[in-house]
């Protein structure tokens, strides 16, 4: 059985009639309230954590046909140096571009090893040439500088480069005895079972470094996401009700870029240290702007690391050594160094100004300074039958490393002022733009050789994802 | 769809945007009706308008919840602006009160005596009662809810919500039977 009630009809009726506090009082407070706990612009803060997934997956998405095609690439790589000179003919590049004394001796000789056997080859048939080029000059790596300089004359003639450097190279005679290129073969054994110990080990080094690198860079770039969400998230309820006035004030954002090749440049999969992996290449930007109104603002950032690719084949050193002393019958080895990408440090400072709501096209200058580069050391024997014939062409040795500092680095512009073209488009604190900029000036001009003159300019397309971290009290409007 | 349905259609997807605009008219569409019974639940205006911020609050965060196949927006409006009543109620030190294990339940007051009321007066009468002693009235009369009910959201037993509701009862009466007979 219900209980007696009192008819709530009658006593809303009457409690309804009550005079009400005024509504325009009550909503200032209530917007404060608002304000204070669901900002306008900012519907719920999860929109924050979407920031470094995105990101996240941004990169694995560029990073994607790298990662697909680098066994590709290191099965493509390994014959070409296992059918080269090895560990010997490095340490001669290695001289040439870093100037050991100690392993340019080591060239010399391993060089000369090479040399003796070719020579070897050339007066015998081609197809056995070849064989005898690629096992002859591993020889004269393994079986260290004996082998050489005990089958011919070791001469360090070692031409400089246009820049200074020496490439040396051991020259050897004819061979002489059918024993020492049995000696050579032996020794072509041995290296080739130290050549997987150091592959595999080199292999093993390289994953430990990418990985280091990988995980350092990830806590970085961890520590740096989670601090930005920390202060987003810890300033977010300071957020007062929008303050009258200009719309004017400085802003800071961060974000990361993704730069792309154009024309004939070529993509490259190589880090600043010359090893695969191009997560170093993602450090964040901090970025400032400042705000003249809503349509137009200025913009500095501060670029490190950047990566910039270079056009396929950019040859900036060779030097030839031609042998002819066997009448007619000739090697030339050609030592090359062609580069496959360079790191700046970048200052754009550029206007912005915005024609449609929050589209803001902008200009600007940026200064660049060449930090490292990474370019691939080759080097490659040809030999010539007495029509002046290539019989062989064989890569001796090859090697993509950084060239900082050395001859090759000082050959180019270190620093270099360039122009730039932006587009952007603004929504609730990010920004993806579009940034197009070329050099005033080439960052290599060099004659090669005497008929050819490298040149190339710098210019980039980027691509970028920025995040306001914080803007001043008269832009939260 | 009518009209006022589509506004409000229109509001809420507004809301869900967190329009300020769209708020502000969801806020003074429903002001009338909600502030008043926050003032009901209240001693003064001040206590009022923060119950209702409170309440409106939570309405615009979860503005996504709403389902108009379940109800209409003012009843959902209504019973969130009836919780947060509850909350900022809860949240205040309540005097303790001794209840007495003995006590007669007193009926409910007479409509006609209600009828001749001004609404400031009443409304007056009720915020002078003790803060659960309105809170329970107020659930209970206006709200309709049950003793059990009451007893279940208050966190009371429901001889502690009859208690108060006869007190409430006693009080009011006090107040009311002897205007109504000068009357």
């Amino acid at each position: 059985m219900s209980e007696p009630r009192e008819n709530k009809h009658i006593w809303e009726d009457i409690l309804g009639k009550t005079g009400v506090p005024p509504l325009a009082d009550s909503w200032k407070a209530m917007e404060r309230r608002l304000d204070k706990d669901a900002p306008a612009g900012s519907r719920k803060k999860g929109w924050r954590w979407l920031l470094p997934l995105f990101l996240l997956l941004l990169i694995g998405v560029c990073n994607y046909h790298r990662i697909v095609d680098l066994p590709r690439e290191r099965t493509a790589n390994r014959p070409t140096v296992a059918a080269g000179s090895g560990e010997n003919a490095a340490a001669g590049l290695d001289a040439g571009s870093g100037g050991s004394a100690g392993a340019g001796s080591d060239s010399g000789s391993g060089a000369s090893a090479g040399s003796g056997s070719d020579a070897g080859s050339g007066a015998s048939t081609a197809a056995g040439s070849g064989v005898t080029a690629g096992t002859s000059s591993g020889t004269g790596s393994g079986a260290g500088a004996r082998t050489g300089s005990g089958s011919g004359t070791r001469s360090d003639r070692g031409p400089r480069l246009a820049s200074g450097a020496t490439w040396d190279r051991g020259e050897a005679g004819m061979p002489a005895a059918a024993e020492e290129a049995a000696a050579a073969q032996q020794a072509a054994r041995d290296t080739a079972t130290s050549k997987i110990q150091d592959r595999a080990t080199s292999k093993t080094q390289d994953r430990a470094t990418s990985k280091t690198q990988d995980t350092a860079t990830r806590k970085t770039g961890d520590t740096a996401t989670s601090k930005t969400q920390d202060t987003a998230t810890r300033k977010s309820p300071k957020k007062k009700t929008p303050p009258a006035g200009p719309y004017k004030g400085f802003a800071a954002a961060i974000g990361f870029n993704q730069f792309f090749p154009l024309g004939a440049q070529e993509n490259a999969h190589f880090n600043s240290s010359g090893t695969n992996g191009t997560i170093t290449d993602y450090l964040p930007v901090p970025e400032g702007r400042y705000y003249f109104s809503r349509k137009f603002y200025v913009q500095a950032e501060v670029q490190f690391n950047t990566p910039q690719y270079t056009s396929k084949d950019l040859l900036a050193s060779q030097q030839v050594i031609l042998d002819t002393t066997y009448g007619g019958f000739g090697l030339k080895t050609s030592n090359s160094v062609y580069i496959k990408k360079l790191y700046y440090f970048n200052l754009p400072l550029s206007a912005h100004y915005s024609p449609l709501k929050n589209l803001y096209l902008g200009a600007g200058l940026e200064y660049a300074r060449l930090t490292n580069g990474v370019a691939l050391f080759q080097q490659r024997n040809a030999a010539y039958n007495g029509a002046n014939v290539s019989t062989r062409d064989s890569v001796t040795y090859s090697k993509v490393q950084p060239f900082k500092g050395d001859s090759v680095y000082r050959r180019l512009r270190t620093n270099e002022w360039r122009l730039f073209l932006d587009a952007n488009y603004q929504w609730k604190g990010f920004t993806l733009g579009l940034r197009y900029n070329r050099a005033l000036d080439k960052f290599i001009n060099v004659q090669v050789s005497s008929t050819e003159v490298t040149q190339s300019r710098n210019s980039s397309l980027q691509l970028y994802l920025r995040y306001t971290i914080w803007r001043q009290r008269s832009l939260k409007k | 769809m009518p009209p006022i349905e589509d506004d409000i259609a229109i509001l809420i997807r507004g809301c869900l945007k967190n329009d300020r605009k769209a708020q502000e008219q969801l806020y003074g569409r429903f002001y009338g009706a909600m502030v008043n019974l926050c003032l009901r639940y209240t001693k003064n205006e001040e206590d009022a308008v923060e119950v209702l911020n409170n309440g409106f609050l939570k309405v615009f965060k979860k503005i996504d919840q709403y389902d108009p196949a379940k109800a209409a927006l003012s009843t959902w409006i209504r019973s969130i602006i009836v919780h947060a009543a509850i909350d900022f109620i809860r949240v205040q030190k309540q005097p303790v009160i001794a209840l007495s294990a003995q006590y007669e339940e007193a009926s409910p007051i007479e409509n006609e005596a209600v009828q001749k009321m001004a609404s400031d007066e009443l409304l007056t009468i009720i915020r002078d009662l003790p803060s659960t002693t309105r809170l329970v009235f107020n659930l209970y009369v206006i709200e309709g809810f049950s003793h059990k009910e009451i007893a279940s959201i208050l966190d009371i037993t429901e001889g502690t919500s009859r208690w108060h509701l006869s007190e409430a009862r006693k009080s009011l009466r006090q107040i009311i039977h002897p205007q109504h007979m000068k009357t």
